[in-house]
């Protein structure tokens, strides 16, 4: 026998407890006169006995409970310790963009600062820093770190020089065309 | 088990002394961990983490390391956006809802990963999902007949199979009705459906149950 197909909701209704008393009445008047009904709901009340009964839920124990609250406590500490910190750089104070700004500032003023400063203070006049009128000449320096080897060469010239020289003395122009004109 | 919500509001109304009931006390404790008062967070964290607990139990198919992890989660992602709560609906409802999305978020995220490495053990395609939670769960009924013990465990892996055979609304409106005693309003509320689509999954799953463990009830 099948229950009532005009009920069908109602039955269920009743069974999760759900039914409001309008309806309730009319249903329980339905109940005593159909036995289909009664009988299916009998085997959902049975069925959904069954399923709780079948399926307990474990209650959480002292000690599992415990670490739940101490591990959410600690990483909710922990994240907020994070956030203030994020706060700090992200948050209403804005340190971010004033630091960014900040070295902005420093940058372009010391840009300046190094493109228009004419070195004129006696900090600055160290070996590095020698003023254009003071600093020597780098060919003069060049000859002065060269000095032993020109002196050579100077020598080496002279003796070239009285090498080559014949011994009845050195001719000039004319006498070396006499000479060659027989 | 938990008492249901209801069950413990018209408690705390009826209570003497004219006490706050019980969602003018979520209120009153939200309002205060809003401002991250320590004590209010573990107020509500004790009053809530029995409840959170049992959902994500049934809800992760009664694996209990995986639900106590599923409900330090919900906690901490309630707590991550509980400034965003403005009371527009009840704290439990908006909590549980919470629980419920993190525990099929997971379930979601194991399945997608299941499918991607399933081809890399061929041979682990015929897990019970349903042997899980009485091989947990020692009986702890020292007299008991071990016939009765053995038919009660068949039973529950015949249960749990049913119940992992639903579609996951009609799974959860289930478990929400039947373990957790929450009215097909308060369902509504934490699945974000209407109650006329509520009473439809409460119902299709209803009669696959019945039809599933046919075996097992009495004529």
């Amino acid at each position: 026998m099948k229950p009532c197909p005009a009920f069908k909701e109602t039955l269920l209704l009743d069974i999760y407890g759900e039914l409001d008393h309008d309806h309730l009445s009319d249903w329980e008047r339905h109940l005593e006169s159909c036995e289909a009904c009664r009988r299916e709901k009998d085997r959902l009340l049975s069925m959904l006995h069954t399923v709780k009964t079948g399926l307990p839920t474990p209650s959480l124990s002292f000690v599992a409970a415990e670490k739940i609250s101490g591990s959410v406590m600690r990483k909710l500490v922990e994240g907020r310790t994070d956030a203030r910190w994020w706060q700090l750089f992200a948050g209403q104070h804005r340190l971010v963009p004033a630091l960014a700004t900040t070295f902005l500032v420093i940058a372009v003023s010391t840009w300046f600062f190094l493109r228009e400063f004419q070195p004129s203070h006696p900090f600055f006049q160290n070996a590095a820093h020698i003023t254009a009128n003071e600093q020597m000449p780098i060919d003069d320096l060049e000859v002065i770190k060269n000095m032993d080897l020109l002196k050579e060469m100077d020598t080496i010239e002279k003796l070239v020089t009285f090498v080559e020289e014949p011994e009845y003395g050195s001719l000039n122009d004319y006498e070396r065309q006499c000479i060659s004109y027989g | 088990m938990p008492a249901s919500i209801v069950d413990q509001e018209e408690q705390e109304r009826d209570a003497p002394g004219g006490r706050l009931t019980m969602v003018q006390k979520d209120e009153a404790l939200v309002a205060r961990a809003q401002k991250h008062d320590q004590q209010a967070i573990e107020e509500l964290i004790n009053r809530y983490q029995d409840r959170a607990y049992a959902i994500a139990y049934h809800m992760c198919s009664g694996d209990s390391e995986e639900a106590q992890d599923m409900t330090q989660e919900a906690f901490l992602k309630m707590f991550g956006s509980i400034g965003k709560f403005r009371g527009t609906s009840s704290f439990y409802t908006w909590f549980y809802r919470i629980v419920v999305n993190t525990c099929l978020d997971e379930r979601r995220r194991r399945r997608r990963k299941e499918r991607i490495f399933s081809f890399r053990r061929p041979d682990r395609g015929n897990d019970d999902p349903a042997k899980d939670v009485f091989e947990e769960e020692p009986d702890r009924r020292g007299d008991a007949n071990p016939l009765d013990v053995l038919s009660g465990e068949e039973l529950g892996r015949e249960i749990r199979k049913a119940v992992q055979s639903l579609p996951e609304k009609q799974r959860t409106a289930f478990q929400l009705k039947v373990f957790h005693g929450l009215s097909i309003r308060e369902i509504a509320l934490v699945m974000n459906l209407a109650e006329g689509t509520i009473k439809n999954h409460l119902f299709r799953a209803t009669h696959f149950m019945q039809k599933a463990l046919g075996q097992w009830m009495t004529p």
